[in-house]
C-alpha cells in the first residue's frame, strides 16, 4: 500500500471516530468499553492477588515427614537425596531428634528444664524433614511419594487447608474467566454496533468504492482503525483509572499495622509487578475487540 | 469485450431473470441494451459487474471469466470498466473534483497521479470550471458528467451506462450521449442500458432488445442474417 493511501485511510478512520455526527456514538462506545475494561481489570487484579495470597498461605504450611527411630543414617541420607532431586519440592530442612527436642524446649521457655531428662537415648521426638512444595495441588501425590521413602514412620499433610486454598484459587480463576468472557462478548457487541452505524451511514460510499474496484481490505481499513481508536482510548482511560486506584489501595493496605489487612499487605502484588500486565492486557483486549468487532460488522456490506 | 454464453440467472425462490442468453459484444462497439422494466436489463448489468453470479452458463468481461473469478480478483476486474448510474451515485459532501479523486484514492493511486489526471478528466467532460462545486450545486446533466468522469478515471476498456439519461432533461441527454460517443470513438466499448426506444433509434447503433429475460432482437445478428 502506498504511504499516501495509508495516510488517507488513517484519516478516514479518525474521521469515522471523531467526525461530526459520529462523535456521540464513539463516546458512548468508549464509555461502555471502558466500563467493561475496568471490570475486567478489577477481576484480573483480584485473581492475581488471590493467587498471590494462596501462594503465601501455602508457603506457610509444610509437609512433615517423620522418620522412624529405626531409620539408619543411610536412610536419612537417601531421603535427603530424594528430596533434593524432587522437582515438586521448593525447599526442605532436616530436623534431627536433638534439634526437635531443643525446639520443643525453646517453646516451653522457663519450663524447658522439664524436658531435660529426655536428652540422649530417652528422646521420644522423631527426626523429621519439613518440606515446602512448589504447588499445593500436588500435595497428596507428593505425600504418597514421601511415605514410600525408606525409614519413614508417617507423613503429616495439611490436606484440609490445602483443599480450601485450592478451592479458593480455582473459584477465583473460573469465576474470573467467566466474567472475562461475558465482558468480552459485551464489548464486542457494543463496538460492532457502533461500527455498524458508521458503516450504515456510509453504505453509499462503500458501494461506490466496490464499483470502482476498491479491495475489501481497503474498504475495511478505516473501520478497523475506528475500532482500534475506540479500543485505544478505552484502554488509556482504564489504565489511568485502575493504576491510580491500585496504587491508592496498595499504599492504604501497606500502612495498616495489624489484623487481616496487615497480612494482606504481605502478599498483595505490588504495582511495579502489575503495571506491565495491566498495560498489555488492556491494550491487547481493547485492540482485539476493536479490530475484530469492526471487521465482523463490515462483512455484510462487502458482498457487492 | 463481453461474452455471454447460454447464461441463465435464477433468483431464489425460482424467479428466472435471464434465460439462456448468448451475446457477444466486441471491443470498441457502441451497444444499446433495450428493454422495459423486468426485461432482465439490471440482471444483465449485475452479471457484467459480477455483483451476481450466473446460475448457468459463462460470462466473460474484459478477459475475466466471471463464472470462475476468485473473490479477491473482482476489484481488479472492476478497474477495467467504468459504470454510470441513473441516480449518479455521487458522494454529496465531496466536490466534483473530490468525487473523482475518491475513485482513484480508494484504488490505491498515488496523489501525484490524482492531481494530474482529475483536472484532465474534468476538462474532458466539460466541467473544468466546476471542480469545486458540490453535487447539489450542479445540474442533473453536470452531475451525470461527474459520474461519467469518475467512470473514466481508470481509463477503462468498457463503460457501462445504466439509464444515463433517465434523470436529466432531453437537451442534456443529447450532451451525455455525445460524450459517450466521443468516449467510444477513442476505442472504449460503451454499453448503454435503457428503456428509451427513441434514444436507441436516434443513434442507430447496435441494439440488443430484451423481454422477459431473453434477447428478442439483436440488430447485429439481424444484419449478419441479412434482415436489415
Amino acid at each position: 500500500m502506498r504511504f499516501s493511501s495509508f495516510k488517507y485511510l488513517l484519516g478516514q478512520g479518525w474521521n469515522n471516530f471523531s467526525g461530526k455526527g459520529n462523535r456521540l456514538m464513539s463516546m458512548a462506545s468508549v464509555g461502555v468499553v471502558t466500563s467493561c475494561l475496568i471490570l475486567v481489570g478489577i477481576c484480573a487484579s483480584l485473581a492475581l492477588n488471590v493467587n498471590s495470597f494462596v501462594q503465601y498461605l501455602g508457603a506457610q504450611n509444610e509437609v512433615v515427614v517423620y522418620m522412624a527411630d529405626t531409620a539408619t543414617e543411610s536412610d536419612i541420607a537417601e531421603a535427603n537425596a530424594q528430596l533434593t532431586a524432587d522437582e515438586e519440592v521448593s525447599s526442605f530442612t532436616y530436623v534431627s531428634k536433638e534439634q526437635a527436642l531443643e525446639e520443643q524446649m525453646g517453646y516451653m521457655g522457663q519450663y524447658a528444664s522439664l524436658l531435660s531428662g529426655y536428652r540422649g537415648a530417652n528422646n521420644p521426638l522423631p527426626a523429621s524433614f519439613r518440606i515446602h512444595l512448589e504447588d499445593l495441588t500436588k500435595l497428596e501425590p507428593a505425600s504418597m511419594r514421601f511415605s514410600t521413602m525408606n525409614g519413614v514412620d508417617y507423613v503429616s499433610t495439611p490436606t484440609e487447608l490445602a483443599s480450601v486454598l485450592i478451592a479458593l484459587k480455582n473459584t477465583t480463576y473460573y469465576a474470573g474467566l467467566a466474567i472475562l468472557l461475558i465482558l468480552f462478548m459485551v464489548s464486542m457487541v457494543v463496538i460492532s454496533n457502533t461500527i455498524r452505524l458508521t458503516v450504515f451511514a456510509r453504505r453509499r460510499e462503500i458501494s461506490i468504492m466496490k464499483y470502482v474496484g476498491a479491495t475489501n481490505s481497503f474498504i475495511q481499513f478505516p473501520f478497523v482503525v475506528e475500532g482500534l481508536i475506540i479500543g485505544t482510548v478505552s484502554a488509556c482511560i482504564t489504565f489511568a483509572l485502575l493504576s491510580g486506584g491500585y496504587i491508592y489501595l496498595y499504599n492504604y493496605i501497606s500502612t495498616q499495622a495489624s489484623g487481616f489487612i496487615a497480612m494482606l499487605s504481605m502478599c498483595m502484588v505490588p504495582y511495579e509487578s502489575m503495571w506491565l500486565v495491566m498495560l498489555i492486557g488492556f491494550f491487547g483486549f481493547g485492540w482485539f475487540i476493536g479490530g475484530v468487532g469492526s471487521a465482523l460488522s463490515m462483512r455484510k456490506y462487502l458482498k457487492v | 469485450m463481453i461474452d455471454f454464453k447460454h447464461v441463465t440467472k435464477v433468483y431464489e425462490p425460482k424467479i428466472t431473470a435471464l434465460r439462456d442468453v448468448s451475446v457477444h459484444i466486441d471491443e470498441g462497439e457502441f451497444v444499446f441494451v433495450l428493454g422495459h422494466s423486468g426485461a432482465g436489463k439490471s440482471t444483465f448489468i449485475k452479471l457484467m459487474l459480477r455483483e451476481e453470479k450466473a446460475t448457468k452458463g459463462e460470462v466473460v468481461v474484459n478477459g475475466y471469466n466471471l463464472s470462475k473469478i476468485k473473490e479477491r480478483d473482482i476489484p481488479y476486474m472492476r478497474r477495467t470498466l467504468g459504470v454510470v448510474f441513473q441516480d449518479f451515485r455521487l458522494i454529496p459532501n465531496l466536490t466534483a473534483y473530490e468525487n473523482i479523486a475518491f475513485a482513484m484514492r480508494v484504488t490505491n493511486i498515488d496523489e501525484k497521479e490524482i492531481k494530474r489526471r482529475v483536472p484532465y478528466i474534468l476538462n474532458l467532460v466539460g466541467l473544468a470550471g466546476k471542480a469545486n462545486k458540490l453535487p447539489a450545486q450542479l445540474s442533473g446533466g453536470e452531475q451525470q458528467r461527474v459520474a461519467l468522469a469518475r467512470a473514466l478515471v481508470h481509463n477503462p476498456d468498457l463503460v457501462i451506462a445504466d439509464e444515463p439519461t433517465g434523470n436529466i432533461d432531453p437537451q442534456l441527454s443529447i450532451e451525455i450521449m455525445e460524450l459517450l460517443k466521443a468516449i467510444n470513438s477513442t476505442g472504449t466499448t460503451v454499453v448503454v442500458v435503457t428503456h428509451e426506444h427513441d434514444l436507441a433509434r436516434r443513434y442507430a447503433k447496435r441494439t440488443i432488445e430484451m423481454r422477459g429475460g431473453v434477447i428478442v432482437r439483436d440488430t447485429a445478428a439481424q444484419a449478419r442474417e441479412g434482415v436489415l
